[in-house]
């Protein structure tokens, strides 16, 4: 009795608040997009916490409610957000003081790069929930879990506070170590702790570095700036010496490319996405490696161009062996999960290597990449989701011919492996090709190695798809294995859709994404 | 009285105290053998009391008998800090404790300590800081042996006392030396006429038995080896009280001799103390990983979080100064946590390992919280209270990188070894489950006490602002 009074007090309050918080903002003048869309994912954490244990199945329709509605703000931002010469680069921005005695504030705001970030993480969550549909264990939890988590996701890419920076980083992180825990299959937890102390290793180190900067906007900032603060705008203003971004910019870089899956700290995420559950492996690969990427380029490059014109040269050699032995080692997988695990590698790979170009064809494909294969490994991540339900194995020697039982996830398998491989109008293919325009400029011989990679991932998207869904089929027991329901061909139709959209028109995208590159190049060139 | 002069009002945080103190003595004393002990509660009343005279009429700047004791910002600060530890461990204890014959001297004791803890609070020379020290230390010593009857509480109150004595007797040892070369006890006079050389030997022979006093007191590394056992030995509201208000009233020591006549020594005992946090660190976090006994596994994280407290006193800045104040705010209520949890777990289950935790979030979802943030704020995780705690240490060491960049590198980098530890007590709570073991109930008053630690974690995180202005006044206000 009790319990379910604090439970409907809960919900009511939570959503009480959010009411409150939308009238608010209904009948003053601004509305502030980016916390809107934290405030619905969190609101749906608590309301989904609360709900009383005899309504638990509504929860994944809460679920799917309020991720729809952070899709939809998502989209809203991205087909708002203006580009063009002569306006601010950062839109949609938010201050409020937080916490001035450390020099903290609530401030928020994206640039091109954040916006497509927000817009991939708006997919990848609602594919996500769908993609859930069938968890029956401890859902309350699991779907709280989510919704918390992929506010910290939200928060990152919108953060312009260091401080707030951090702290989205960790909620993104942390109940990770739960999601995979519990929901997790075979060596879950080892992969569990793994991946937590890894990715925590990668934000202490970045936390020193983040005190550096901290530090210099007192020391260093411009004239008048003479309190400290974490605000990204006061350290973009502030002209840090040479020496002073060379010394911390491995600390940012190595922080953030530990997320970003860098050789040789990726040894968590093979582990990691193959043990995670279907939802958590498409947010997590889809999403969390991006955002080590994404954290390299808006504090590694962004606020020490000097640092980085010194390091990012010997980082882009270490790239190389992220593409091609992430793919070499996708071949030699016999586990499907771990075949798109280390695909995530090889690809995140290139990602860091158009980032380590910093010239403009090269940093433009990173973030179409960054977009593009959390797409694409979102759609293979729920694919093996769905095709484990069914099948009850991830063993490719296991699968064969499955193909005529299950026509639709063969036909969507052969679509993610085609963007995957970078089949021309498939998104894969533009993100690719500029990687590797940007890098053929840097170093012809890099650029020759890093194709290398891409032969590979020909070669292994092509065995695990005949392998396993062309052909008769070999295994009896899949005689009358079910094919995919309608929930999972609706997820998976919007993340195809995505795939084919970009891949035919991605002008629209990459006029976005210029316009968050273009201020970055300019402070890398600029830098003296 | 034989003091003319003397406004006794200025010392209403104390009589409160001590008001509520002597009557659950005497209640104690004069109760029909079959009522329960009133003492907890009278105890409860006093400190409740004396918090309220804190906060509403709190006593303005003062200096007694030639700065015997004072009242600055450092006390008052202090005096709150140990006031809430002290509540919320009484509260806590009041179902722990119902039933043991033991209850009254426990109540007693308990009270003493914190008596103690406040008056060090405005000890300011080395004689009525000895004296505080020890009305602070002794009751201890007898509360970890309380539980009679049971070698490991025998054995903990035996070491305790052993080493206890041992570190007075070294703390007394150094303050002869200082009192020798500087010809006063009065730390005003110490440091204002500056009578204090650098270049005399027998003061840095002073400041090293003067510290290593304090390493007992703080359980810094190698002055540490007494904790586990105690911790692990002791009654556990004892040793939740212990872990906090002890490790406070180490700090305020440190604060008022290093950074006050000690200050020309700066150069030496940085070093001095910045090596012992290096080690403090190392041994508290790494020696936690194989503990069983959740009560020495937090024995040991406090001894590494006495290490954080370390690097941020190291530069003996007054943001230092305030980072050390603002953390141990935090810790109170995140270590108070963290033994909550564990008074109501072992209550239930009889059992102080950590399998005990086992499923512990299906069978007390309030419990498991508690202990869950309690943790994660030890860890140093936004955005819980420890976070804003870590971080503003770490930037109290970062302001010099030159010079404390590699205990910051060794702070973070030693902070995932001990989230490690951490997240093994998690997972026990969280994804392993035990559907046999019995439910857990905290109770109303430790439910309370829980809930206030949660709200504090929580609120000190989120919103620090308030505390922040209060520890940075008092550190700039103190120099």
């Amino acid at each position: 009795m009790f319990s379910a009074i604090a439970s409907w007090a809960t919900i009511a309050a939570a959503l009480g608040m959010l009411g409150w918080y939308a009238a608010v903002q209904l009948t003053g003048e601004t509305v502030y997009w980016l916390s809107d869309i934290m405030a619905l994912t969190a609101t749906a954490s608590v309301v989904i916490m609360a709900v009383p244990g005899r309504f638990e199945r509504f929860i994944r329709w809460i679920a799917a409610a309020f991720s729809f509605g952070a899709l939809v703000l998502s989209v809203c931002i991205a087909v708002m957000f203006q580009r063009g010469e002569g306006l601010s680069t950062f839109q949609f921005a938010e201050t409020s003081p937080w916490i001035p005695g450390l020099g903290a504030s609530w401030a928020l705001g994206v640039d091109g790069i954040g916006v497509a970030m927000e817009l991939l993480t708006g997919i990848i969550i609602f594919c996500g929930v769908l993609a859930s549909w069938r968890v029956e264990h401890r859902p309350r939890e699991f779907f709280a879990l989510l919704l918390l988590l992929v506010t910290g996701v939200f928060g990152v890419f919108a953060a312009q506070d260091l401080f707030l920076f951090f702290l989205f980083y960790e909620l993104a992180v942390l109940p990770m170590y739960l999601l995979i825990g519990i929901w997790g299959t075979g060596r879950k937890e080892y992969s569990a702790m793994k991946l937590t102390l890894y990715l925590l290793m990668g934000s202490a180190l970045m936390l020193v570095g983040f005190l550096a900067l901290y530090f210099g906007t007192e020391t260093y900032g411009a004239p008048g700036a003479h309190d400290l603060t974490f605000s990204l705008e006061a350290m973009r203003r502030t002209v840090y010496p040479a020496d002073v971004q060379k010394f911390y910019f491995p600390f940012l870089f190595i922080g953030f490319g530990i997320l970003a899956g860098f050789w040789p700290l990726h040894t968590w995420s093979p582990d990691g996405h193959a043990s995670a559950p279907t939802a958590v492996s498409m947010l997590h690969a889809g999403v969390l490696m991006k955002l080590g990427a994404f954290g390299i380029i808006r504090v590694g490059v962004e606020l020490c161009p000097e640092g980085a014109r010194l390091w990012l040269p010997y980082c882009a050699v270490f790239t190389l062996v992220n593409i091609t032995y992430g793919a070499f080692s996708a071949m030699s997988q016999v586990d499907l999960k771990y075949v798109i695990a280390y695909s995530s590698v090889s690809h995140m790979g290139i990602v860091i290597l158009g980032i380590a170009t910093l010239n403009d064809a090269g940093l433009n494909g990173a973030v179409l990449q960054m977009f593009s294969h959390g797409i694409m490994t979102g759609l293979f991540f729920a694919l093996v989701g769905f095709t484990y339900e069914k099948t009850h194995t991830r063993m490719i020697a296991e699968y064969g011919g499955l193909g005529a039982r299950m026509p639709v996830l063969a036909t969507f398998f052969t679509i993610a492996g085609l963007a995957s491989l970078g089949l021309p109008g498939l998104s894969g293919f533009v993100a690719e090709l500029m990687v590797f325009l940007g890098a053929w400029q840097m170093n012809r011989i890099m650029c020759a190695i890093a194709a290398v990679g891409i032969v590979v991932t020909a070669a292994y998207v092509l065995r695990v798809l005949q392998k396993c869904f062309w052909g008769p089929l070999t295994n009896p027991h899949y005689e009358n294995v079910p094919d995919a329901g309608p929930v999972e061909i609706l997820c998976l139709s919007i993340l195809a859709f995505v795939l084919v959209a970009v891949g035919m028109l991605p002008g629209w995208l990459v006029s976005i994404i210029n316009s968050g590159v273009a201020p970055v190049l300019g402070r890398v060139a600029g830098g003296g | 009285m034989g003091f003319p002069g003397v406004d006794w009002s200025i010392f209403r945080v104390e009589g409160f105290l001590l008001a509520g103190i002597g009557a659950g003595f005497v209640a104690d004393l004069a109760r029909p053998r079959e009522w329960r002990t009133p003492a907890g509660g009278c105890l409860l009343g006093g400190v409740a009391a004396a918090l309220v005279a804190a906060f509403v009429w709190p006593v303005p700047d003062t200096s007694l008998w030639e700065g015997v004791f004072v009242v600055d910002g450092l006390a008052r600060y202090f005096k709150i800090l140990f006031l809430c530890a002290l509540g919320i461990v009484t509260l806590a204890s009041l179902r722990d404790m119902r039933d043991r014959a033991w209850a009254g001297e426990y109540y007693f004791c308990l009270g003493s300590s914190g008596a103690g803890m406040i008056l060090l609070a405005g000890a300011n020379e080395l004689v009525s800081l000895f004296v505080a020290l020890e009305l602070t230390s002794l009751p201890l010593y007898v509360m970890a042996a309380l539980r009679r009857g049971e070698p490991k509480s025998q054995e903990a109150g035996l070491k305790y006392l052993l080493v206890g004595a041992f570190s007075t007797a070294v703390f007394l040892f150094g303050a002869s030396f200082v009192y020798a070369i500087g010809g006063s006890t009065a730390i005003r006079d110490l440091s204002v006429a500056g009578p204090l050389h650098a270049a005399e030997p027998l003061l840095l022979i002073g400041l090293v038995f003067m510290l290593a006093a304090m390493g007992f007191k703080v359980a810094a590394v190698p002055f540490h080896t007494w904790a586990p056992d105690v911790y692990e030995g002791g009654p556990t509201p004892m040793v939740a009280f212990a872990s906090v208000a002890s490790k406070a009233a180490g700090f305020v020591i440190l604060i008022r001799l290093l950074l006050g006549p000690f200050r020309v020594l700066q150069e030496d005992w940085t070093l001095l103390v910045s090596t012992m946090a290096a080690g403090t660190l190392i041994i508290g976090s790494f020696l936690a990983i194989p503990q069983t006994n959740i009560k020495r596994l937090l024995a040991y994280s406090s001894i590494a979080q006495a290490g954080y407290l370390l690097i941020g006193f190291v530069p003996g800045t007054p943001r230092g100064v305030s980072a050390v104040l603002l953390f141990l705010a935090i810790y109170v209520f995140t270590n108070l946590g963290a033994f909550l949890s564990v008074i109501v777990v072992s209550r239930s289950t009889g059992s102080d390992e950590i399998a005990a935790f086992t499923g512990l979030s299906r069978r007390s979802p309030l419990v498991a919280l508690a202990m869950m943030l309690s943790l994660l704020s030890l860890a140093g995780i936004p955005p819980l209270g420890g976070f804003v705690g870590k971080l503003y240490l770490f930037a109290a060491a970062m302001e010099f990188p030159s010079r404390f960049l590699w205990l910051v590198v060794l702070g973070v980098l030693l902070s995932i070894v001990s989230l490690y530890y951490y997240l093994l007590v998690i997972r026990r709570m969280y994804i392993e489950e035990s559907p046999d073991a019995p439910p857990v109930d905290p109770g109303p008053a430790a439910g309370i006490a829980l809930f206030l630690c949660i709200v504090g974690i929580l609120a000190l995180g989120i919103a620090p602002q308030y505390l922040l202005d209060l520890a940075m006044g008092v550190a700039q206000g103190w120099q």
